[in-house]
């Protein structure tokens, strides 16, 4: 049931806070992209190194706090 | 191995079932009766419960399917001090299954003994038992069980009933668990899940109420006896709803491994010829006749031939109705039982119901070209398995009948288009008997 | 500060200014920082301002707050001549100077300093918990306004005044803008906040006019209750009924009375009563001396030394001082004076306690 996730911090989506604000799109668009209606698809993928403190700022910037880095 | 559960009873109970009609009986829910048909609750310890469980295969009736003992061991451990709660899903949101309605009026003995039992296995001092708001007879049903039991055993687990609102998520299982610990009754984001924190913080079991009635049947006449009918691989009868273009619709008990002909023939044999069957509810997926026929009816029959028993639900769609439409109108439903909650839900499922209505009603290609921009931005992205469900169903119509696709696209409308055949009533399958 | 008055009495200066100053950019930079959260809410954005830069922008700027206020608040705290209290920092209401408008501006840093801490640990706590919180801002920065128009010295000075009312008008235009875009959701919510604002806009306004920006106002912050009309007239010799208020006109006289000592000599008379207020201490390079003792007289001109005391506020044109009578009753009296040469004219209210 859960898969093997490869080490590094992976950022995750509480899509029920998720209020399509887009400041994370604006953060971190190396990992973030927009759907049909403005909310993020995040990539299945741990946060490279030198994306990390992107990452951070995309989740403190959050107005729902609908981002999470772990 | 042979079953403990026999041994330890206090008394010999009487033999057995015999047949696949175990769950399902004709005859009075009444205390008195159930005693009589199926004995005292066994003197088990939760222990043995699990133990039990676990070596009869039993897997969920919810529609995931995952093996019940291993859920039980897990909850067990993870309850340590503070304790663990169970609750029990009678919830029948599909609108297409009438199962857990039939269970809980014919044997709601069974159900309760299955409650108190896993109650003993996880270390539960709580459970409660959700019913929907407007089931009025399951719930006088269960009010009237409830006390029999009251003067008879002390010590055992108070089970309270929990009215939920009929809506379709409602039954999701942390929708429940919100509800209960004061909530909406609406689904909730994982982690944590119901099993690590669930009813006031609690380590909390979520089963079904069939599977529950198993386990209070298990309990009693042991694993050997669970897996005397059914597969290997999926041992034991479970409760199926079938609805559509057959003769018989209702809900029948069967044992796990019939054919999808089997079925059909049980259910009286089709009323019309039929093109596809929808597996698995408005959760499932649609399997053309032919092979839906040949396919082994249980959980892993079902996997293999790109579909999911879900909780037994089985629609068959007549040659004379277009797929389309019957599958616009379900995603129209599906798109409407929303929670609301998660953006990707709320904006893709109507949106896929769109294009499908148009798809179906006037054709052209623009409207199959959304679908599949529209699917990947769906599936996986709610807070729950909602918009899954819904886009594992679409997906699969537009695999099973690519050729009312490409005949709509180039708007070669079939003549039932704008007729659906499934009917309207979303309470479809309520009226069965066993 | 009106140009007039610091020939002959003035405080320390530099953190008066300073306290004074930085008391206007708080109030600048908190009311930008109050439009630009409200932007963020209605989503507004631009090519050149995406909302991610529009909320870097509100945090800098709250933090730029932060700093201004504190020394705003230290400066203030650290000129003796207008004795706030330690204490009043934090609790409202009891400073010695202007309770009642400090206090307000006690009860706007309070808010401000929840505001600041409950977003810098915003990953910390509930996304709800911060957002109730937040929700003070809307009572902050009205009354930090407040604060400014009746604790400041400066209100009727054209430059602070329009920088106030600048502040004013962004704040409002952009909370009417929130309340009309997107007026469908929420429709009640927003007809109750939008009558609310405009019931308490006007109740400000209306105060304003009539208390900060009239004349004479610094006289009466200085005294919650107003003192009744005219004094009393043809009282007996010995006695004085408080509260008085009147306007007084009188001299100034500049004595040296030490090596490195004057004494600076006002003395006047308002209706029947007269005040001789005598502050002794250093010369000031620009004038007036620096206070270290003082005596003050209240009394009717028959009784002139009715009642006795020192000074307790000696702040820009305005004096105000603890008097007893022989019985021990308490008196708190206050001189505005505004001096050119040696003529004094002002006014000067009397009332009991203190």
């Amino acid at each position: 049931m859960t898969r093997e996730e490869s080490s590094g911090p992976r950022l995750r989506l509480n899509p029920i806070q998720c209020e399509a604000h887009g400041l994370c799109l604006q953060a971190l668009p190396e990992m973030l992209t927009s759907d049909p209606w403005g909310y993020p698809v995040l990539i299945d993928a741990p946060v490279p190194p030198h994306l990390l403190a992107h990452a951070r700022r995309a989740v403190t910037v959050c107005p729902t706090l609908a981002l999470k880095l772990d | 191995m042979t079953s403990t559960a026999d041994a330890q009873a206090a008394r010999p109970v009487p033999g057995a079932p015999t047949t696949s009609a175990r769950l399902l009986h004709v005859g009075d829910p009444a205390l008195a009766h159930h005693l009589a048909v199926h004995g005292r609750l066994p003197e088990i310890t939760g222990a043995q419960v699990i133990t039990a469980v676990e070596q009869s295969g039993l897997t969920g009736r919810g529609g995931a399917a995952f093996p019940t003992g291993r859920k039980l061991a897990t909850v067990a451990r993870a309850a340590g001090r503070k304790g663990s709660v169970v609750v029990a899903n009678g919830c029948e949101g599909e609108p297409a299954s009438g199962k857990d309605r039939t269970l809980m009026l014919t044997s709601p003995h069974l159900v309760l003994d299955g409650i108190e039992l896993a109650a003993r296995a996880v270390g539960a001092r709580q459970a409660y038992l959700c019913i929907h708001d407007d089931a009025h007879d399951v719930r006088s049903a269960l009010t009237t069980a409830l006390a029999e039991r009251a003067g008879a055993e002390n010590g055992s687990v108070p089970v309270t009933l929990k009215p939920t609102p009929h809506r379709y998520v409602a039954s999701e299982e942390t929708a429940l668990i919100r509800a209960l610990n004061g909530g909406l009754s609406l689904p909730a984001f994982t982690p944590p899940r119901p099993f690590e924190r669930g009813v006031a913080g609690r380590p909390t079991l979520v089963d079904n109420v069939e599977t529950l009635a198993h386990l209070a049947l298990i309990a009693r006449h042991g694993p050997t006896w669970f897996r005397s009918l059914g597969t290997t691989a999926a041992p034991g009868t479970t409760l199926v709803t079938l609805s559509g273009a057959v003769r018989s619709p209702g809900v029948y008990e069967i044992p796990l491994g019939l054919t999808g002909a089997d079925l059909l023939a049980l259910a009286g044999g089709p009323s019309e010829p039929v093109q596809a069957v929808l597996c698995g509810g408005y959760f499932g997926s649609w399997l053309p006749t032919d092979v839906f026929q040949r396919t082994e009816i249980s959980a892993p029959g079902l996997a293999a031939a790109g579909s999911a028993i879900g909780a037994g639900i089985f629609i068959a769609l007549p040659e004379g109705a277009c797929a389309l439409t019957e599958t616009a109108r379900i995603t129209g439903y599906l798109a409407e039982q929303s929670a609301g909650q998660c953006g990707p839900c709320v904006h893709g499922l109507p949106a896929l119901a769109q294009a499908l209505r148009e798809l179906a009603t006037s054709g052209g290609t623009r409207s199959a070209h959304t679908l599949q921009t529209l699917m990947p931005f769906v599936e996986r992205r709610g807070a729950c398995r909602h918009p899954d469900g819904a886009a594992r169903m679409i997906a699969s119509a537009l695999r099973v009948f690519p050729d009312e696709v490409r005949a709509h696209a180039n708007r070669k409308l079939c003549p039932a288009a704008t007729r659906p055949s499934t009917p309207r009533d979303p309470h479809h399958g309520r009226r069965y008997g066993s | 500060m009106s140009a007039h008055a610091s020939t002959v009495i003035t405080g320390t200066t530099p953190l008066w200014y300073a306290t004074r100053a930085t008391g206007v950019i708080s109030l600048v930079l908190l009311s930008a920082s109050v439009v630009l959260g409200i932007l963020l809410q209605t989503r507004a954005a631009t090519e050149n301002w995406p909302r991610l830069v529009v909320a870097g922008v509100h945090r800098n700027i709250s933090l730029l707050v932060c700093v201004f206020l504190a020394v705003h608040i230290l400066t203030a705290e650290a000129d003796t001549f207008a004795p706030v209290g330690w204490w009043a920092v934090a609790i409202p209401f009891v400073s010695t100077y202007r309770p009642l408008w400090l206090g307000f501006g006690t009860v706007a840093a309070d808010l401000f300093l929840a505001l600041i801490v409950s977003s810098l640990l915003r990953t910390r706590i509930s996304h709800r918990t911060w957002r109730l919180i937040h929700w003070a801002a809307y009572l902050c920065w009205p009354i930090a306004v407040i604060h400014g128009l009746g604790a400041g010295t400066d209100t009727r000075t054209p430059a602070v005044l329009l920088l106030t009312l600048a502040c004013v008008a962004a704040v409002l235009a952009t909370a009417v803008w929130r309340l009309i875009s997107n007026w469908r959701s929420h429709p009640r919510a927003r007809v109750a906040a939008a009558a609310a604002g405009l019931a308490s806009i006007i109740t400000a306004a209306l105060w304003a006019l009539a208390g900060p920006l009239a004349p004479g106002w610094s006289a009466k912050a200085d005294t919650p209750t107003r003192g009744g009309a005219a004094p009393t007239a043809g009282t007996t010799a010995a006695a004085l009924a408080l509260p008085v208020s009147a306007s007084v006109t009188g001299t100034v006289q500049t004595v040296a009375t030490g090596a490195d000592q004057q004494t600076v000599t006002l003395a006047g008379t308002g209706g029947s009563d007269v005040f001789r207020i005598a502050i002794t201490g250093p010369p000031n390079s620009g004038g007036g001396v620096q206070m270290t003792a003082s005596q003050v007289t209240f009394g009717t001109a028959a009784s002139p030394n009715l009642y006795t005391g020192t000074i307790t506020v000696l702040n820009g044109d305005t004096i105000q001082a603890r008097v007893t009578d022989p019985a021990g009753a308490k008196a708190t009296l206050t001189v505005v004076a505004t001096i050119s040469g040696s003529q004094l004219t002002g006014t000067l209210q009397a009332i009991a306690g203190g």
